[in-house]
């Protein structure tokens, strides 16, 4: 198989671990896990006996977090699809010879390729993290995932029908893909700049996730080995996109957004505000503009920031980084992303208004 | 006796399949997501049915399919279970007067030109266009609202009167593409006769005429009657 002939040679600067030996995992006998399915079971009944969905509270709290979770599960299905296919089907000569080019090509180059691949921010996350296990730069690699929610055709698209097409939504769309481009490549430069090791190390009893890149093509073939990766991934990212979706309806539910109207004419804040307000929602970058657009009461700067800062960060991408990237990442694009798109949004609202 | 980690992760594929299918085919699928976005729910059960059976079919070799699953693992994959226990625990719940107190209000929302999006094809008055022609009054004449015409509301009480004939707020929840996006919207309904006092959530049909008082319009309540929760409670932005 031609991908197994060319063995992929390290890179200095992107040293990240195919695979991680720790011990072995603890396992779990199959009464315990057939108790805590039942445990659940009949809590859903009790729940039910208890008229448990008759108080508010819970009623708002699992209605949205179940919403996000049905919404955004499937662009994580086919974020893995893509992240697999990357995986099995890319030869690994492929990812040397560009894995070869200096980072000032590959991070352009890769934050580029955002326009390219439909797929919003759950489904860019397996990808990206799959291109830096397969050797392209780490800061490339970020470059991507971070420019595809924002840059990609549908995205585009979408938002230019939501500003209602014209001048204006010339306008938004040129803000938005041009903003998005350099946050992407700001934040890609800044937090993998030194070549660092960007990946966190994955438990063996994980499976096949978070890069580990071991070769499931020996025993089952091609097929079976992206259904390996797929199901690795999809399962890996999911659960949790269901610690972001709780953190997010529990947000919702208990933190009133009126707060935000108050600020809605100052116009650094008014930026900030609906920055933090897309971090709260943690929406869709495909959707995102049609919400976006009914709060006329902000500037178009701050709507340009809502819509640049919510695919990069949001509270179920913050837990999905938590998991796929080591510590301060989060941080470290807390730091580049908020001046930034703070920067560029009100020059954008200087530049249109 | 260890379950593998092939056959935990069937049971979450199955379960989630399950679940999304039945979504799809019932139609609850709106009560999370709009009208604009509920492809996607096509789209994920009919892909994990497709992995699903693959999965099944082809990975009796692999090594998952051996190896005992670990404490982390099965944690991790039964989190993945939670909101479809929710969504069942839940079945036929919406959102209600809580969430509409917590979601961000009318204030700073152009209404008016989302009820003129609304409005082409409307055979009548909804919340959107009577709030929206309160806010804007210039745009009454093209939403088609004015004082004295008849309107058939259905909604559910947002905020509750104090009495049988005290006025209370009949609302709706508007999505754009999911439930996280809601925005209530709601209008004043005084009753003409001694049927209001009805308790939040409560789903009502209401008839009446629209009243202009100050800049709002209200509805002169002719008929209330309660009625069971649509099985789509929302509306949609389109």
């Amino acid at each position: 198989m031609e991908s197994q002939a060319v063995q992929f040679a390290p890179l200095e600067a992107s040293p990240q671990p195919a695979s991680v030996s720790s011990p072995p995992p603890r396992t779990v006998p199959i009464w315990q896990v057939s108790l805590a399915f039942w445990v659940l079971f009949l809590a859903v009944l009790a729940a039910h006996g208890l008229k448990l969905g008759n108080v508010a509270q819970v009623t708002t709290f699992g209605v949205i977090f179940a919403s996000i979770v049905i919404e955004a599960l499937p662009f994580i299905l086919l974020g893995a699809v893509v992240s697999a296919a990357v995986a099995v089907f890319v030869p690994d000569r492929f990812f040397a010879r560009i894995g070869r080019l200096p980072r000032r090509l590959q991070l352009p180059g890769a934050t580029l390729a955002g326009f390219t691949f439909p797929v919003c921010e759950c489904g860019s996350v397996p990808i990206g993290r799959r291109l830096i296990s397969r050797g392209l730069h780490p800061s490339a690699g970020l470059g991507f995932m971070f420019s595809a929610p924002v840059l990609n055709p549908i995205v585009l698209i979408s938002t230019w029908v939501a500003f209602g097409g014209g001048t204006r939504g010339a306008e938004m769309v040129a803000g938005r893909a041009t903003l998005g481009f350099i946050v992407a490549m700001a934040a890609g430069f800044v937090i993998a700049g030194r070549g660092a090791e960007l990946l966190r190390q994955v438990p063996s009893g994980d499976g096949c996730a978070a890069g580990d890149d071991h070769d499931h093509g020996e025993v089952l073939g091609r097929g079976g080995a992206f259904l390996e990766h797929l199901i690795g991934d999809a399962l890996f990212m999911s659960r949790f996109l269901v610690l972001g979706a709780a953190a997010s309806a529990l947000m919702q539910t208990f933190v009133p957004q009126n707060i935000l109207s108050g600020v809605a004419g100052a116009a650094v804040i008014g930026v900030l505000a609906l920055m933090a307000f897309a971090f709260m929602l943690a929406l869709c970058s495909e959707a995102d503009a049609f919400v976006v657009t009914s709060f006329t009461a902000f500037p178009l700067s701050a709507q340009l920031g809502f819509l640049v800062f919510g695919p990069i960060l949001d509270a179920k991408l913050a837990a999905i980084y938590g998991a796929t990237f080591r510590p301060p990442f989060i941080r470290r694009l807390l730091l580049v992303a908020v001046p930034v798109i703070l920067c560029g949004s009100l020059l954008f609202g200087a530049v249109v208004s | 006796v260890s379950l593998s980690v092939r056959n935990l992760r069937l049971i979450v594929l199955l379960l989630w399949a399950g679940f999304l299918t039945w979504l799809w085919i019932s139609g609850d699928v709106l009560r999370y997501l709009g009208p604009r976005t509920s492809w996607v729910v096509t789209f994920g059960a009919l892909t994990l049915v497709i992995v699903t059976i693959a999965y099944l079919r082809s990975s009796t070799g692999a090594a998952d399919a051996r190896r005992p699953i670990s404490g982390r693992e099965s944690a991790g994959l039964l989190a993945m279970l939670t909101p479809i226990l929710l969504a069942l625990m839940l079945s036929g719940s919406s959102l209600g007067a809580l969430a509409a107190s917590k979601k961000l209000s009318t204030r700073g929302v152009d209404l008016a030109s989302l009820a003129e999006s609304l409005s082409s094809g409307a055979s009548q008055a909804d919340f959107l266009q009577i709030k929206a022609a309160a806010d804007d009054p210039s745009s009454s004449g093209s939403l088609g609202i004015s004082a004295g015409e008849q309107v058939d509301l259905t909604g559910f009480v947002m905020n509750a009167g104090t009495g049988p004939r005290a006025p209370f707020t009949l609302g709706r929840f508007y999505i754009t593409c999911c439930v996280a996006d809601a925005i209530p919207i709601g209008v004043t309904v005084e009753p003409t006769i001694a049927e209001g006092g009805f308790a939040k959530n409560t789903w009502l049909q209401v008839d009446g005429v629209l009243d202009k008082k100050g800049s709002s319009y209200v509805v002169d309540a002719e008929r209330i009657e309660k009625i069971p929760q649509p099985d789509n409670p929302y509306l949609a932005f389109r």
